[in-house]
């Protein structure tokens, strides 16, 4: 088998290693060939959305940078986020199919640290880099206040429901309360404090618990409502501090040297070609139904000579078809021989 | 008459460069092998040998012509005789300029005279037929009876007549050829033929005219050193 295998990969080495050979250095061309993009960079800020634990982040583990990463990236898959990003980019919309590729072969959203994400995106004009990537980051600004704002209002609503449940129930536990002590007023002295006999009546002890209780939890939605009504009022005005840019992005003035493609695409072929180069070994291994050798024979075939390829080693092209027939058959009319036959 | 291949060869103008060169290394390599061919073939005299193969390209003609020269030059008192039969793909003519016809055609089809058909050679011991005219009918004259009276006839006039015949698969003539045969010889062109084709072709020759299989192209692309370590066989 392994002399098979040899023979099969000398006899076809050229095809074999070809793909191994070709796709790198064609990946390298292609590499070179492709003009530098620009790249433009930003950084920005992000904090967790702060009004309902339970809205977007199924996972406490994850940062608030990696949280809003995804999301924008996610939001980067959605045709109408991106024509809002070209739109608000100010560029031409003839070039729109060209900028959607941008967006999708071009940007790159990197969570560094929990709370700080780096945005880049590479354009073949350094005006596009700079303009697409300010308006991401001002669609996405405004599509995060715009759902800071939606959260605000259910968490607004919600709290008001709060509050009010809170209200209503410590506007019963008092007027249980009130009932109770008009019904027994020794439990209060004259000067209005609790007398000894009220504080050994668990009832009144429990009227004056739920009363405080309701109290305290209306005080907590009430403080709830504030913050979210703040939050709320911020967001509106543009000040919240869930997203700031700490680095606006800039107008690149020359093209970045992608180092990673300048690896990776020659690694990738490199990668393609050798898987190229099994299949194809693995194709002429199989494919080869051919006798080559005596073993190869039916048992029955007795094999009374192997002649070799005349006259093609040495020689840079094999010889035409039927050279060898002739130079056999001239063999007859060696200078040696006299020549002139008779018919028989 | 009609000039031979071997006459306009001998006052023509000769061989020069790669052609020379090749002539001379084919001719330099071949003659033990196809001396040790027909003597392992035990091609014996007053013999009808078939050359055959299971399709076209195979070496048929290359194998029939190196036995018959080798025997032609090592046996001179004998007569030898090369027919060409493969009617359908006939060479002779374009490779050693010789007329196409009158050849095996006329012989069989419009009853030419055998003599005016076989053409001699340089060797005094060595003549060719061409396949003839092969223009109409072709395929149908080697089916035709008369080309066992042909047969027979160069048997008696020849020690050995050597017949370039045709593929056994791929022409439905090479069958009947290979049946009139006292021996047969089945060419396989090594890293060509399929072993399913070969299986085919001896299913059909007769076993007890089987003379062998003669595996034609051995070559080897790998590095000497590299054969010596897989201990792989070259050429024989």
């Amino acid at each position: 088998v392994s002399a098979r295998l040899v023979e099969t990969f000398f006899r076809h080495w050229l095809l074999i290693v070809a793909p191994i050979v070709v796709l790198p250095l064609a990946a390298i061309v292609v590499t070179l060939g492709t003009p530098a993009p620009y790249e433009s960079s930003a950084g920005v800020w992000v904090e967790r959305s702060t009004y309902l634990d339970v809205a977007n982040d199924a996972s406490r583990y994850i940062t608030p940078a990696q949280s809003q990463a995804n999301r924008l990236a996610e939001l980067l898959r959605s045709p109408a986020f991106v024509s809002d990003v070209i739109g608000r980019s100010g560029l031409t919309a003839r070039r729109n199919d060209s900028l959607r590729r941008t967006f999708q072969d071009g940007i790159d959203i990197v969570p560094v640290g929990d709370h700080y994400i780096v945005l880049r995106l590479r354009a073949d004009i350094a005006e596009d880099a700079s303009r697409l990537l300010n308006a991401t980051i001002a669609a996405f600004n405004v599509r995060s206040k715009a759902d800071l704002q939606v959260q605000a209002r259910v968490a607004i609503a919600l709290y008001q429901n709060r509050l009010a449940e809170a209200q209503d129930r410590q506007a019963k536990a008092g007027a249980a309360l009130s009932a109770y002590l008009a019904a027994n007023p020794g439990l209060r002295g004259s000067t209005g404090y609790v007398t000894a006999l009220g504080a050994l009546d668990s009832k009144f002890g429990d009227l004056q618990h739920a009363t405080q209780a309701a109290m305290s939890d209306a005080d907590r939605a009430r403080a709830l409502l504030d913050r979210a009504q703040l939050d709320a009022a911020a967001a509106q005005v543009g000040q919240e501090l869930g997203f700031q840019v700490t680095d606006p992005p800039q107008l690149p003035t020359a093209r970045s040297i992608q180092l990673r493609k300048i690896l990776i695409y020659p690694a990738a072929g490199l990668v393609a070609g050798l898987v190229g180069t099994v299949v194809l070994f693995l194709l002429f291994v199989l494919g080869d139904q051919a006798i080559r050798r005596e073993t190869d024979l039916p048992s029955r075939a007795r094999l009374v000579a192997v002649l070799p390829r005349f006259g093609a080693a040495g020689y840079w092209r094999a010889p035409g078809r039927g050279a060898v027939r002739r130079a056999i058959g001239s063999a007859a009319a060696g200078e040696s021989i006299s020549p002139g036959g008779a018919r028989p | 008459m009609t000039s031979t291949m071997l006459a306009r060869r001998g006052t023509g103008p000769k061989l020069r460069g790669r052609a020379a060169s090749l002539r001379r290394r084919v001719l330099s390599d071949s003659d033990e092998l196809f001396r040790g061919l027909y003597t392992r073939s035990n091609v014996r005299w007053r013999d009808v040998l078939a050359i055959t193969s299971s399709v076209s390209g195979e070496g048929r003609t290359t194998v029939s012509l190196g036995i018959a020269t080798t025997m032609a030059q090592d046996f001179p008192d004998r007569r030898v005789l090369v027919v060409e039969t493969d009617l359908s793909r006939p060479a002779f003519a374009t490779d050693f300029r010789i007329d196409q016809s009158p050849g095996l055609a006329e012989c069989i089809g419009a009853g030419r005279v055998l003599a005016q058909s076989i053409q001699p050679t340089s060797l005094r011991n060595l003549w060719l037929m061409p396949a003839g005219d092969v223009s109409a009918r072709s395929e149908r004259l080697l089916g035709s009876p008369r080309l066992k009276g042909v047969l027979d006839e160069l048997r008696s006039g020849f020690d050995l007549v050597v017949l370039d015949a045709p593929p056994v698969i791929s022409s439905a003539d090479g069958g009947p050829v290979a049946a009139l045969a006292d021996g047969v010889i089945l060419v396989v062109r090594i890293g060509s033929t399929r072993v399913e084709q070969t299986e085919r072709a001896l299913a059909r020759i007769a076993p007890e005219a089987l003379r062998g299989v003669v595996l034609n192209g051995a070559d080897s692309s790998v590095p000497r050193w590299l054969q010596r370590i897989f201990r792989l066989g070259g050429p024989a």
